[in-house]
C-alpha cells in the first residue's frame, strides 16, 4: 500500500489515479494527522510526502515518522514545489528517500516508485 | 528545518483604526484588504477549474489506457491469429484437403469405371437370362409333347416313362426357380450398381467443384493472414505512435494539473505578504518610519505584481496545455481506434471484419465438408451394399452348376434311354433330337452367364481392393472426418478470436466517442479561463495604483529600494518566486516577469498587462 499524504485535493486525485492504474494500491490523508491513524493501522510500504501542510508540516510528519522505530524503514518520496536546497538537505538528512520538485514529471516519478516497489 | 520566514514587524502602537492615521496608509489598507478578497477569489475559481479538469482527467485517463490496452490487444490477437499455431493448422489442413481430393477423386473415378464395366456386363446377361427362361419353357414343352404321345410311350416303357418325366420336370421346375432367383437377383444388383453408380457420378461431379471450393477458401484463409500480417506490420509503428503521444499527453496533463497546487500556494503567499504589510500599516505613523515603510510597500507591491503574474502565466498556460492535451488524447483514442478497425476490417470504411468474413467461409466450408463425411461413408457402404449383391447373384449363379448337372444328366439319359428302345417314332425323335439341342443350348447359356459372372466378381475385386486401397491411403493421410474435425476446431478458435476483436473493436469506438463527446464538454467546463486573467490584471492595477501613489508623494527614484527586502524571499518556497525576487532586487526596471524571458509568446501575450 502506497499513502499519500497531501493537502492538495488535485495532488491527491492525480496521484492516486496514476498509481492505481500502475496497479498499486492506494490511501490518501489530508494532514500529517489523518496520516498517522492510517500508519497505525496498517503499515505503508511507501509514503508520498508533502511538505507544505496546514497544522503539522511535511518537514515535523517526516521527523515524527523516522524517529518512531516501526516506521523508520518505511521509504519516503517528498514531493514539494519548495525548490530550495536547505529543504532538500533537511528532508534528505532525515531520512527521506526522493526528493520530486512540483510539478513532478510523472513518468520519471513513476519509474521510481516501481523501483522501491516492484510489483 | 529550512527557515520560516517572519515579517519584521515594526513595534509601536497600532493606529489603523484610529481617525489620526496618515490618509495614504487608510487607503493602502483599503487596498490590500481589497486584493486579499479578490486572491481569495482566484483560490475559489482556479480550484474549481483544476478539480474539474482533474476529475475529467482521471475518467480519460483510465479510458484512453483502456482503449491502448485494447489496441494492444487486437493487435495481440490478430498477430497470433495470422502468424500463431491457426496459420500452421491452415496450412496443413489445405494440404491435407489436397490429398484427400486427390485419393478420394482416383478412388472415386476407378470405382466409376468399374462399376460402369459391371453394369455393362449385367446387361449383357439379359440375353442369356431370357433365352436360358425360354429354353426352360421350350423343354416343358417337349416334355408335355411327349406326354401327348403318352399311349405310345406308356405301351413301350411302362411306367418308367411317367416317372423320367416326372424327373424331368423336376429338374426344369428347380432349374426355373434358380433362374427366376438369379434374374431377381441379376436384376437387384443391377439396381444396385445403377444408384451406386448415379451415386458415385453424383459425388464426382460436385467433388471438384466442391471439395475446390472448401480448399480455395483454406488457401484464401492462408492469404489473407499473410496480408493482414503485412498490415499489421506496416500499422504497428503508427498505433504505438499514437499510444506514445497520449501517454505524452498524459505525462503533460499531469504535469500541469500540479500547477494548481502551485499556484495555490504561490497567492497564498501574496495573501500572506500582504497580511504582514496590513500588521505593518498598523503602526506607520508620519513620525514612525512612514517614509521607509512607504518605500518598503512600494517595492512589495512591485514584486506582488510580478509573482502574480508569473502566477497568472502558469495557470493559462497550464489550462492551455491540459485543454490541448485533452483535444490530443480523444484525436489519438479516435485514430487509434480507426487503426484498429481498418486493421480488422475486410475493406476501408467497411464494417464487415476480415476474420468474420472468414469464419463465414469457413462455416460454409464445413457444411460442405460433412458432406463429404457423409459422401465418404456413402462411398463404402455403397461398396459394401454391392457386395452384398454380388455375392448374393453369385450364390443363385453358383447354385446354376448342380442344377445344371442335373439336366446334363437326366438329358443324357433321356435320350439314352429312347435310343435303346428305337421307337420308330418320328415324332419321338425329332423331340428327342431338340430335346438334346436345348439341353447343350441352355449348357452353353448357363457358361456364358458363369463366364460373365467370373468376370463381374473379378471387378468386384478388383473395387475391392481399391477401396481397401483407399482406407490405406487416408490412414495415411487423414480422412475427411478429421479433416471436418480439424476445420471445426480452426472455426472455434477463430470465433473465439473474432468475437474477442470484435467486442474489443466495440469497446473502442464506443469509448473513444464518449470521449470525444465528453472532452467537449469538459472544455466547455472550464469557467474561469478569462475571469483569472481579469482579476490578476486588476489586481496588477491596484499594485500600479498604490506604487504610483507612493511614487509621486515621496519622490522616489525607482533606484530608492527598501533595505530588508531579503526577510521576504522567505516566504518564498519555489525557485521561481525567488528567481523573480532576485530579479526585482538586481534590476532598476523592468521586473515584469524574469522568469518569462525565455518565452516569447507569453511575453506577448503579456504586453498588455500595465504594470507599474
Amino acid at each position: 500500500m502506497i499513502l499519500i499524504v497531501d493537502d492538495s485535493a488535485t495532488n491527491l486525485l492525480l496521484l492516486e489515479v496514476v498509481l492505481r492504474e500502475e496497479g498499486y494500491e492506494t490511501l490518501t490523508a489530508f494532514n500529517a494527522n489523518e496520516a498517522f491513524k492510517i500508519i497505525k493501522s496498517r503499515k505503508p510500504k511507501l509514503i508520498l510526502l508533502d511538505l507544505m501542510m496546514p497544522e503539522v508540516s511535511g518537514f515535523d510528519f517526516l521527523k515524527k515518522l523516522k524517529d518512531n522505530p516501526n516506521n523508520s524503514d518505511v521509504p519516503v518520496f517528498i514531493i514539494s514545489a519548495i525548490g530550495s536546497h536547505d529543504s532538500k538537505t533537511f528532508c534528505l538528512d532525515h531520512g527521506a528517500t526522493e526528493y520530486f520538485e512540483k510539478p513532478i514529471d510523472i513518468q520519471p516519478f513513476v519509474k521510481k516508485v516501481r523501483q522501491y516497489l516492484p510489483l | 528545518m529550512p527557515h520560516q520566514n517572519r515579517w519584521v514587524l515594526k513595534k509601536g502602537k497600532s493606529n489603523i483604526d484610529k481617525p489620526d492615521s496618515p490618509p495614504i496608509v487608510l487607503e493602502f489598507s483599503r487596498i490590500f484588504q481589497k486584493i486579499d478578497a479578490q486572491i481569495h477569489e482566484l483560490h475559489l475559481c482556479s480550484s474549481e477549474d483544476f478539480l474539474g479538469l482533474n476529475a475529467d482527467f482521471k475518467k480519460y485517463y483510465k479510458q484512453s489506457k483502456l482503449i491502448s490496452d485494447n489496441a494492444n490487444e487486437i493487435i495481440h490477437y490478430l498477430k497470433e491469429t495470422v502468424t500463431g499455431d491457426m496459420l500452421g493448422d491452415l496450412k496443413n489442413l489445405y494440404r491435407d484437403l489436397q490429398l484427400i481430393q486427390l485419393n478420394f477423386s482416383k478412388h472415386l473415378e476407378k470405382s466409376i469405371v468399374l462399376l460402369n464395366r459391371i453394369f455393362s456386363l449385367l446387361e449383357t446377361l439379359f440375353l442369356p437370362v431370357k433365352n436360358l427362361s425360354q429354353d426352360l419353357m421350350t423343354l416343358k414343352f417337349l416334355l408335355a409333347n411327349l406326354n401327348i404321345n403318352n399311349t405310345t410311350l406308356k405301351a413301350v416303357f411302362g411306367n418308367n416313362f411317367d416317372q423320367l418325366t416326372a424327373e424331368y420336370n423336376r429338374v426344369i421346375n428347380e432349374f426355373k426357380i434358380n433362374c427366376y432367383q438369379n434374374e431377381l437377383n441379376l436384376s437387384n444388383l443391377k439396381d444396385q450398381v445403377k444408384k451406386t453408380l448415379n451415386t458415385f457420378e453424383s459425388i464426382s461431379e460436385k467433388n471438384i467443384q466442391d471439395l475446390d471450393l472448401i480448399i480455395n477458401h483454406i488457401h484464401y484463409g492462408i492469404i489473407l493472414f499473410a496480408e493482414k500480417h503485412e498490415e499489421i506490420s506496416r500499422q504497428i509503428p503508427e498505433l504505438t505512435g499514437k499510444t506514445k503521444n497520449t501517454y505524452k499527453s498524459i505525462a503533460n496533463i499531469i504535469t500541469n494539473l500540479q500547477y494548481h497546487d502551485i499556484i495555490r500556494q504561490k497567492m497564498e503567499h501574496v495573501q500572506k505578504t500582504q497580511k504582514n504589510v496590513l500588521n505593518e500599516l498598523k503602526y506607520a505613523t508620519d513620525g514612525n518610519g512612514l517614509e521607509e515603510f512607504l518605500v518598503k510597500t512600494r517595492d512589495i507591491a512591485n514584486l506582488q505584481s510580478a509573482q502574480l503574474i508569473h502566477a497568472n502565466k502558469e495557470y493559462q498556460q497550464a489550462i492551455e496545455i491540459i485543454t490541448e492535451k485533452f483535444i490530443a488524447i480523444g484525436d489519438d483514442m479516435a485514430t487509434i481506434s480507426g487503426l484498429c478497425k481498418d486493421i480488422s476490417a475486410s475493406q476501408k470504411d467497411s464494417n464487415e471484419l476480415d476474420l468474420q468474413g472468414l469464419l463465414d467461409k469457413f462455416k460454409d466450408s464445413a457444411n460442405v465438408l460433412n458432406h463429404y463425411v457423409k459422401a465418404g461413408d456413402s462411398f463404402t457402404n455403397h461398396i459394401d451394399s454391392m457386395s452384398v449383391s454380388i455375392n448374393k447373384a453369385s450364390g443363385t449363379i453358383t447354385g446354376f452348376a448342380d442344377v445344371i448337372k442335373s439336366l446334363k444328366q437326366i438329358t443324357s439319359d433321356t435320350i439314352k434311354y429312347f435310343s435303346s428302345v428305337k421307337t420308330g417314332d418320328k415324332h419321338i425323335e425329332k423331340s428327342l433330337f431338340q430335346l438334346s439341342a436345348l439341353s447343350e443350348d441352355v449348357i452353353k447359356f448357363e457358361t456364358t452367364i458363369q463366364n460373365v459372372f467370373k468376370t463381374i466378381k473379378g471387378i468386384e475385386q478388383e473395387i475391392l481392393l481399391d477401396i481397401q486401397d483407399h482406407v490405406k491411403n487416408t490412414k495415411k493421410t487423414i480422412s475427411f472426418k478429421l479433416a471436418a474435425d480439424n476445420l471445426n476446431s480452426i472455426i472455434y478458435a477463430l470465433n473465439n478470436k473474432n468475437s474477442l476483436i470484435k467486442n474489443l473493436l466495440e469497446s473502442n469506438f464506443s469509448i473513444s466517442a464518449e470521449i470525444s463527446k465528453e472532452i467537449r464538454e469538459s472544455i466547455g467546463r472550464i469557467r474561469y479561463y478569462e475571469f483569472f486573467e481579469k482579476v490578476i490584471v486588476d489586481i496588477i492595477g491596484e499594485f500600479n495604483l498604490v506604487s504610483s501613489r507612493i511614487k509621486s508623494e515621496l519622490k522616489l527614484q525607482p533606484e530608492n529600494r527598501a533595505e530588508d527586502l531579503d526577510s521576504l524571499k522567505g516566504i518564498y518556497t519555489m525557485a521561481s518566486e525567488h528567481a523573480i525576487h532576485d530579479s526585482y532586487v538586481a534590476q532598476v526596471e523592468d521586473i515584469s516577469d524574469p522568469l518569462s524571458k525565455k518565452d516569447s509568446d507569453i511575453e506577448e501575450d503579456d504586453s498588455n498587462i500595465e504594470l507599474f
